[in-house]
């Protein structure tokens, strides 16, 4: 729904005279137009439930101040969002939500990104004066794989509830029970079954749901914030990735708005791509094969027997995977064609997964890769685009290449049967792996140089759609591996 | 260039302080054979001087009444903490009721500048400056305390109970 087509109207914010779209919501006209206007349950992802009231307004003409979520642009509205009134509202609004949570900040991984601390330092600031004990309700309940719910911290915003109803259309939570009692839980405590249930906790404003992945791992303030694309499928959902610039370890990944990607959300599937990028299964260092073991070596050496092996080699392939940025494909295409000077290039695209469909509720592709569209258009320019991994395949009983240099995937579950014909290539003498990861096929190359993963690097990945989006580099993980550029042309 | 060299006499200015300072030094000397005034010394290792009760020495880690560890590891003392010299790593407590508790809670004494930010900080008076101040020792290791000596060593009788409500 593009907001161009509808009529434009005058609206005063704050004796600031906008312009904005007739019959928009007022609250998303307010916040588009930086008015802190406090609020729990509006999303703009999701449908209107005006049950936290905390975005009330003065509007003139107005008998009394309005909650600006339920209500809708008009010719000549003049908003009022910082009076007294509003203020006094807002102040006690919270202090209503607040009777009876349980105030365990130093346990709640919310603590710091979290609404009702906010809203407290900005707008409450009141001494409690409620004398009644708080109702106590149920923690620590296990809902789902990544989801840990705490029904005592939950201010009955009901996002999660219009999520699940609204987004994967599962319906799986609601609210239980009535009054002061009233609780969120799915029936029965069941657990959570499809691949958003992370949005949940992106969308909670307080640490009701919180996220297993995450869990006491790290505190948010210590994190810093990319903004990337996810590496899961070649949906290319927008992402911002949380990283600790000290440990240099990546924490966690959320969803970034694209209206015309993936909006609010991305699939649990992909959120958990980050942990591709910690260096407990990463390639630490370059590695030679000596009498049958694989040693560590360092990149001086690395780069002698990197040239000696292009040097002899007249028989080379090379075989490529869809997993690294285009400006890195670009190189590798560019490297092999006009320095090594071989046309034997092949790709591990497969055509019929190019064009499926979504295989869940939403977003994630059977397409496992980044960037398939940016390699296939690269191969294109090369005219390589018919090499791909069944043609290589062939090719390997007939040719008799001396040397194969590989670029592995970066993530090995994308790409499972992807070294299958390691068996076939025997006759092939020097085998040389350009990668992340340890996989079970690693023992069988014989030249293994470390490269980066999609945190480490700048780079652009080209999505289903053609889309061409950016990545940014947030911290290096492994010291030792280096850039493809740099790798080929050391 | 020549420069004109001062005159003889001038070498001799230094006596009258001379004996300034000797006269005090003498008048201290006199003053403590004859005890006529107390002495600021102490002798150390065997006498000790009071300290005030909100010194700043070795940190503590309180325990609650079952004598399990307090802390709850909210990262509020490593987050003030000016030097960076603490380091927790939190877990899942087997208790629901407890839920987050330290694993592991380490302060590297070496780095540690005894501001006390981290006592301020604490949020369930888990964290406290103690009063001990002798901790020489031989081997840098030794200055990494862990959890066990910050809440249970032996100069601490059995551990240090807060009694907060929790």
């Amino acid at each position: 729904m593009s907001t161009d087509s509808k009529e434009k109207v005058k609206i005063i914010i704050d004796g600031k005279e906008v312009l904005a779209p007739k019959g928009e919501n007022l609250l998303k006209v307010l916040l588009e137009n930086k008015a802190a206007v406090p609020h729990y349950c509006y999303h703009p992802g999701l449908s209107i439930a005006g049950a936290c009231r905390m975005c009330f307004v003065e509007v003139e003409g107005q008998p009394r101040p309005l909650i600006s979520c339920n209500a809708t642009v008009s010719e000549g509205m003049a908003v009022k969002t910082t009076t007294e009134k509003v203020k006094e509202i807002q102040k006690w609004n919270l202090a209503f939500h607040l009777i009876n949570h349980p105030l365990d900040c130093p346990i709640c991984d919310q603590a710091g990104e979290c609404g009702l601390q906010n809203y407290y330092m900005k707008h409450g600031k009141y001494n409690s004066d409620m004398q009644e004990n708080k109702v106590l309700k149920r923690k620590v309940i296990s809902i789902g794989d990544h989801i840990m719910l705490d029904t005592e911290r939950c201010i009955l915003c009901s996002r999660c509830v219009r999520f699940f109803d609204e987004v994967p259309k599962t319906s799986e939570m609601a609210i239980f029970n009535r009054g002061d009692r009233s609780e969120i839980g799915t029936f029965q405590d069941k657990a959570l079954n499809n691949n958003y249930t992370l949005n949940s906790v992106d969308i909670c404003p307080v640490g009701a749901l919180t996220s297993k992945d995450f869990r006491f791992k790290k505190r948010v303030w210590f994190l810093k914030d990319v903004d990337s694309v996810c590496p899961g499928c070649s949906t290319g959902c927008n992402v911002t990735v949380s990283f600790d610039p000290i440990e240099k370890r990546t924490y966690r990944m959320r969803p970034r708005l694209n209206e015309e990607v993936n909006s609010y959300w991305m699939c649990d599937y992909g959120r958990l791509r980050y942990k591709q990028t910690e260096p407990e299964n990463r390639i630490l260092a370059p590695l030679k094969k000596v009498k049958g073991n694989l040693l560590p070596i360092d990149w001086k050496n690395a780069h002698t027997e990197w040239k000696e092996i292009l040097k002899e080699s007249s028989e080379l392939a090379v075989l490529v995977t869809p997993q690294y940025t285009s400006e890195e494909l670009e190189a590798v295409y560019h490297f092999f064609t006009q320095t090594v000077k071989t046309q034997a290039i092949f790709h591990t695209i497969e055509a019929q997964k190019l064009s499926d469909a979504v295989i869940d509720e939403l977003l994630l592709r059977q397409d496992k890769n980044p960037n398939s569209q940016g390699l296939l258009s690269i191969a294109k320019k090369y005219n390589l685009e018919n090499q791909d991994l069944f043609y290589f395949e062939q090719q390997l009983k007939t040719k008799s290449w001396k040397t194969l240099v590989v670029f592995a995937p970066q993530d090995p579950q994308s790409i499972p049967n992807f070294l299958s014909w390691l068996e076939k290539g025997q006759n092939i003498s020097k085998k040389i792996l350009i990668g992340t990861h340890i996989s079970h096929a690693t023992p069988f190359f014989d030249l293994i140089l470390p490269t980066l993963t999609f945190v480490e690097k700048n780079g652009t990945f080209v999505n289903f759609k053609n889309m061409e989006q950016k990545i940014n580099a947030a911290t290096r993980s492994v010291e030792e591996a280096k850039p493809i550029a740099e790798v080929l042309c050391l | 260039m020549l420069v004109a060299r001062p005159k003889a006499y001038t070498k001799t200015f230094y006596i009258p302080g001379l004996l300034i300072g000797m006269k005090t030094t003498l008048q201290h000397l006199i003053l403590n054979l004859l005890h006529i005034r107390k002495i600021p010394t102490i002798q150390y290792p065997f006498q000790k001087r009071e300290r005030s009760p909100r010194f700043k020495g070795l940190h503590i880690l309180t325990k609650k009444l079952d004598g399990s560890i307090r802390c709850t590891s909210c990262m509020l003392c490593q987050t003030a903490c000016p030097a960076q010299c603490i380091k927790i790593t939190a877990s899942e407590n087997e208790d629901p009721k407890v839920e987050k508790f330290p694993i592991s809670f380490q302060i590297d004494l070496l780095r540690c500048v005894m501001c006390g930010y981290c006592e301020e900080a604490c949020p369930v008076d888990a964290i406290r400056m103690g009063q001990e101040y002798e901790w020489a020792n031989f081997a840098e290791s030794n200055y990494i305390l862990d959890k066990e000596f910050l809440s249970n060593r032996p100069s601490l009788k059995g551990g240090v109970i807060s009694k907060l409500p929790t």
